[in-house]
């Protein structure tokens, strides 16, 4: 098994219902080492695609390997090596120090040291179930559990949510000590802000399509991201967004600038410019 | 499909259902011995007594045990009321056979060794209540009377629907079940009732006779054929009906989706 090839997807089809198709035709393949932004509108199908690469649901067409196996078919060996954090999710009513005992022996290469330590971190109550838990502890709590069972395909739809600020800057800190080249993360998201300096490669998927793929550093290669002050619109640019006292624009990097990536107004310019994107990034 | 089956594994998935249910286990089984205890008590109270004290326990034991193992085998998936524990299940790492089998585990033979004990030692209680309030010692019940295990062979093809009916519906699954059984049942009813009126009227005796004389029929006495029938019937049913029952449940929990 490389790392080359953790998810593979072809000639995906799917829907909901027949008269709804939501990805007729998709192909997609992530590889090891990397934490991809999945980002899209609601409705796009994110959840959709990953609760796919899961094997939660059955592709009418097309395959989907996750880590070599036939995701649907949901081999106990792919399962051992999934986290998966939905955005919605169950939690056993069970006190935190109970987690291990009870799921821990599913995972080969649980690591319970590392499960205090992220506890520990998050300042998790130990002996509080978790289920009479706040929102924000359980995800936490999950998400402790998720880090320790040493999945090395962790999903994770709309992370940041509920997390107070300090937990947000924990978390990030948290996962970007977890990536190893072994690993595969996919964070979904349109907490971006939150995701800033994590997530990269990105993935915009709209209507069922990826309309963007891209790492940050070709990003910031072909896109300069400025402020303009001032109340009138600047003209030549990609995307241009009204804030207090002026504008963020998003105009082609001509002149080889530096600038920062701005994720939302990133993602904002490939949603209102596909096409002008696709262009620039084929070019 | 995946068809592990690795032993630990599978412990872990017992000990995890039986750890995570051990509130709703213990409150069944505060109920049932109340329920035990009231019915004994009132019976002692009653006009009529006891009566026969091993038909008392046949007829008690025979409609807890039948109504509460239709409902927790229709209810030994309740995590697919949601999609949330739907998932959470799915994705435990574990074959679909160690599931199935530990699912399969508690809802029948644990089921039935547990619901026995605690009927036992809830009779020996109302024995004790009994004797405190009227001074008479009952013979205790026997958990291995021939009519009790008859009693656990029956409830086989029946916890057999009930696995097919709650990993198919992720709601109501005793219900629907129900539904589908009575409309299975009069589907096959009105077939056969249908039939038996196109083949068969001429040998009929008038059009009020609605169930024919086999003798007339087939020419032979139905003393004979019948014990062959139902023995043939039994075979047929637990040798084909309830292993077929029960794959049909195992497949149908491969295919599950959120």
């Amino acid at each position: 098994m490389t790392t080359e090839n953790m998810i593979s997807i072809g000639s995906l089809r799917f829907g909901y219902t027949s008269k709804r198709v939501l990805f007729d035709g998709l192909d997609l393949e992530l590889q090891g080492g990397q934490i991809y932004g999945l980002l899209g509108r609601n409705g796009a199908g994110k959840t959709t695609l990953l609760r796919l690469i899961a094997g939660l649901l059955r592709p009418w067409e097309g395959n989907i390997r996750t880590m070599g196996h036939p995701a649907w078919r949901r081999h106990a060996a792919m399962l051992e090596d999934i986290c998966f954090i939905p955005e919605e999710w169950a939690v056993p009513d069970l006190p935190i120090r109970d987690l291990p005992a009870i799921y821990g022996p599913f995972y080969p290469r649980f690591d319970e040291r590392l499960f205090w330590k992220l506890v520990e971190e998050f300042e998790l109550p130990v002996d509080g179930k978790v289920s009479g838990s706040s929102f924000g502890q359980k995800k936490k709590a999950i998400i402790s559990f998720g880090l320790a069972t040493r999945a090395r395909l962790l999903i994770l739809d709309e992370p940041t949510n509920g997390l107070d600020i300090p937990s947000k800057s924990r978390f990030r800190k948290i996962i970007s000590s977890s990536l190893h080249d072994e690993t595969c993360m996919i964070i979904s998201t349109h907490q971006v802000r939150d995701m800033v300096n994590l997530i990269d490669p990105l993935i915009v998927l709209d209507q069922g399509r990826i309309i963007f793929q891209q790492d940050l550093a070709s990003v910031a290669r072909k896109l300069v991201f400025r402020i303009h002050t001032g109340i009138q619109e600047p003209l030549g640019v990609l995307y241009a967004e009204r804030i207090p006292g002026g504008y963020l624009t998003v105009a082609e990097n001509a002149g080889q600038e530096d600038t920062d990536v701005d994720l939302e107004v990133l993602f904002n310019t490939i949603i209102h410019q596909p096409q002008k994107m696709r262009e620039l990034f084929q070019a | 499909m995946d068809k592990r089956l690795q032993f630990p594994i599978l412990r872990q998935l017992v000990w995890r259902d039986i750890w995570l249910n051990r509130s709703s286990t213990l409150v069944f089984l505060g109920v049932l011995t109340g329920i035990l205890l009231m019915a004994g008590i009132i019976t002692a109270y009653s006009n009529k007594g006891f009566g026969d004290v091993r038909e008392w326990h046949l007829t008690w034991y025979g409609i807890l045990f039948f109504l509460v193992g239709i409902f927790q085998t229709a209810g030994v998936y309740r995590e697919f009321k949601r999609p949330a524990t739907l998932q959470d299940y799915l994705l435990l790492p574990a074959s679909h056979l160690e599931k199935w089998i530990s699912r399969w585990l508690r809802s029948l033979p644990m089921y039935l060794i547990l619901f026995t004990t605690v009927y036992t030692l809830a009779a020996a209680i109302m024995n004790v209540a009994v004797y405190l309030t009227h001074h008479n010692w009952l013979p205790f019940f026997h958990p291995f009377d021939p009519e009790i295990m008859r009693f656990w062979l029956w409830f086989v093809p029946l916890h057999a629907l009930f696995l097919v009916g709650a990993v198919h519906f992720n709601r109501n699954a005793t219900l629907k079940t129900i539904l589908v059984l009575f409309g299975v049942l009069v589907i096959y009813g009105s077939i056969t009732g249908g039939f038996q009126q196109l083949l068969f009227r001429s040998v009929m005796q008038d059009e009020h006779h609605y169930f024919m004389d086999p003798e007339d029929l087939f020419g032979f006495d139905p003393e004979t054929w019948l014990p062959v029938l139902k023995k043939g019937l039994h075979v047929f049913l637990f040798a084909v009906i309830v292993p077929f029952l029960w794959w049909v449940s195992f497949l149908k929990l491969n295919e599950k989706e959120v």
